[in-house]
């Protein structure tokens, strides 16, 4: 760092090369691991390697693999940025679909009144785990932990009491559920291969929400009540107000995803979607953003569904042995970790050249630690 | 950081290359889904029956598995599009598979149901069902019961999003003689024992009147023989669903009275056999009615014989 004495210029306004404005991008470990995915499932050595022999199918698979996690992954990288986590979204996606199973299937009620209802109760619990965070102060790993347990037994609880149960079956045979059936989970088969409608609110959330979180003042408030919440504070960002409002954002999404699964399922299941908080945690952290918030990418995290939904679908076409699922599952998302952490470490390094002068991608090259395996410890960025 | 990636990358592409030195380079390829996790014990007897019918018959063979409905419906799905020969899934969700095993037949790809099910396999679009008879299962645990003179009986459900379960203690409830109470130990199950041992210790302690226990798995069955032996020891006579090295020990331990045996391993290995020879001999088994692999009981009398299939994974 001695050189750094003798170069106090403000090292933003260097002109970097090429290269490194493309490491400074977020999303970019989520496309090198993308490409990796491919790589290894295109070169797989199976007899018969599913992406090369029906190609359109496989896609439709992936994409269905990768579809719901997407839209949860989407609004969960929000709230990252936000520098919160909701474990208990998993859950809610059971919940929601339970709420109008029971409404609509047992007692009758139609989809009109049962559906809003169910939205509202995410909200409402959206709005608890938000106001609980900004009151009591406590991380809400903590506070969202306490609230899937909570939801998680009145799944259980509440459908066995009225159902004796915990399946709602037949929910196919209330009014309405064409229509419903065809906004959340509509099928469309072209030349054997399926294609899912969850796609396009995948595709469109990812779409809206990147332009939202990258050119609207609601966007920039989020990445400021995560990054520097006190500043953010202090020059007049609501971040409490931006924090709830996630909170309940991302319940909302929850209920989208519980009216899929049960529209499609044609019943719905009090254990819906335990593993789902998990799920799109991997895919958001695939995809760049970090549990410290400030940083992130709605975009990131949608590749990293798409990483997901790849993986998986490959590891069930190539015939591998299902006990080595999440081992591989994992093991990618260590690698995707280390992975954004060099891309950034890289990205980061403060460089030594004056203001106003250009830094060309080789000059940047010789002087960064990490590419030179000279990993001195100090390349390493904070919060991580 | 550097060394570590790199560690982790050849992690990575060692477990995507090792499993494929050993798989099968020709035969037909046939996908089994369960509505659980295939690791946990059970299963694995299943996934060992159907590996031996694979090795016999020439063919390779995936498992899978999730205790979510939609993770097990897209598994089916995942396996449609890439063309296997042939389907087995176990229903313990029927509505959430009914999709699923059209688009497997639409695509011509046949479909049987093993475990869970025997009531809604035809109705699902499976041809052909390898399990017990879930009610008539249950009805011979409540024959036991009685016949030991019992008055009341605590049904322990573990799974209660399983039609299959219900059935069980549904069948104890026809022909046991005494009371049955059901208990829902689902939100702890076999993944939490502690919780789920816990919440036995207390229904054991805050009703005296039980004189007997029916655990549906035999996970479940080693948490209340811990209960019992905590709180109640020597009283409270216990009865499992299915089997393991530990339930055997227990048996002859004297302090499990039986185990129903649906023999797992056989699901597995006519869930493979009979799809090889439909497809290769346009046969079916059964008659439209489930061929039933138990139950078969186990008791002091034959336990020893059992324990040696039960150590190698396969009773």
């Amino acid at each position: 760092m001695a050189q750094m004495t003798t170069n106090t210029k403000d090292e933003r306004l260097v002109r970097v090369g090429l290269l490194r404005r493309i490491f400074q991008v977020p999303e970019m470990g989520a496309v090198v691991g993308l490409i990796g995915v491919v790589i290894i499932f295109m070169l797989s050595p199976a007899r018969e390697n599913l992406f090369l022999k029906v190609p359109i199918p496989a896609i439709g698979r992936v994409l269905d693999n990768s579809a719901d996690i997407g839209v949860m992954a989407v609004a969960i990288s929000m709230l990252m940025i936000a520098g919160e986590f909701d474990l208990s979204i998993g859950f809610m996606t059971g919940s929601t679909g339970m709420i109008v199973g029971i409404l609509s299937a047992v007692y009758g009620w139609p989809l009109a009144i049962s559906m809003p209802l169910a939205l509202i109760f995410a909200l409402s619990v959206g709005f608890f785990n938000g106001i609980m965070r900004i009151r009591t102060g406590l991380p809400s790993f903590v506070i969202t932990l306490g609230t899937m347990f909570v939801l998680r037994s009145a799944n259980f609880a509440v459908t066995r009491s009225v159902t004796g149960n915990i399946r709602v079956p037949y929910i196919d045979r209330v009014p309405g559920y064409d229509l419903m059936n065809a906004i959340f989970s509509y099928r469309l088969s072209i030349g054997g291969a399926q294609f899912y409608i969850t796609l396009i609110w995948w595709f469109a959330f990812t779409a809206f929400f990147t332009w939202f979180m990258l050119r609207t003042r609601w966007g920039s408030w989020i990445f400021a009540s995560g990054g520097e919440p006190a500043a953010a504070k202090s020059v007049g960002v609501p971040v409490e107000r931006v924090k709830v409002a996630l909170f309940m954002f991302v319940h909302a999404c929850a209920w989208i995803s519980g009216m899929a699964v049960i529209f499609r399922l044609r019943s719905a299941t009090a254990s819906q979607g335990e593993f789902l908080q998990f799920t799109v945690l991997v895919a958001a952290v695939t995809g760049g953003n970090r549990m410290t918030g400030g940083y992130g990418s709605v975009i990131g995290a949608s590749l990293g569904a798409l990483i997901f939904g790849l993986t998986k679908t490959g590891i069930v076409a190539a015939f591998w042995d299902s006990d080595w699922f999440f081992a591989f599952l994992g093991v990618m998302l260590l690698l995707a970790i280390v992975l954004n952490l060099i891309l950034r470490t890289q990205a980061e390094y403060i460089g030594t050249t004056a203001m106003g002068e250009e830094e060309t991608d080789e000059e940047w090259l010789e002087k960064t630690p990490v590419l030179q395996g000279q990993d001195d410890g100090k390349g390493n960025p904070e919060n991580d | 950081m550097r060394k570590l990636f790199v560690v982790l990358l050849i992690a990575m592409v060692t477990m995507t290359l090792a499993p494929l030195a050993t798989a099968q380079d020709e035969g037909l390829r046939i996908g089994l889904v369960i509505h659980s996790d295939p690791t946990r014990p059970f299963w694995t007897v299943v996934h060992n029956g159907a590996r031996a019918a694979a090795e016999r018959y020439g063919v390779s063979i995936t498992f899978q598995g999730s205790r979510d409905a939609l993770e097990q419906a897209k598994f089916v799905e995942d396996l449609v599009a890439s063309q296997v020969d042939g389907i087995a899934v176990t229903l313990a969700n029927p509505d959430a598979m009914r999709d699923s095993i059209t688009l497997a037949l639409e695509a011509g790809i046949p479909v049987v149901s093993f475990n869970s099910g025997s009531n809604d396999f035809l109705s699902a679009g499976a041809m052909m069902h390898f399990g017990q008879t879930e009610v008539i299962a249950g009805e011979g645990a409540g024959h036991r019961f009685s016949a030991m003179g019992v008055s009341k009986v605590l049904c322990v459900n573990h799974q209660s999003y399983n039609i299959g379960l219900d059935e069980r203690c549904q069948g104890l409830e026809n022909t046991f003689s005494g009371e049955v109470e059901r208990i829902d130990v689902t939100a702890t199950g076999s993944e939490d024992l502690i919780g789920t041992q816990s919440t036995l210790q207390t229904k054991l302690l805050s009703d005296p009147s039980i004189e007997a226990i029916l655990t549906l798995n035999p996970t479940i069955a080693i948490a209340a023989r811990d209960a019992i032996n905590l709180e109640r020891p020597g009283e409270v006579i216990l009865g499992t669903f299915d089997l393991s090295s530990e339930v055997l020990d227990a048996i002859e331990a004297g302090e499990m009275s039986f185990a129903i045996d649906q023999q797992p391993y056989l699901q597995g290995y006519y869930s493979v056999s009979a799809l090889v020879l439909a497809v290769e001999n346009a046969n079916t088994l059964g008659g439209g009615l489930p061929v039933l692999t138990g139950p078969g009981f186990v008791d002091a009398g034959n336990a020893a014989a059992v324990r040696e299939g039960a150590a190698r994974g396969t009773r």
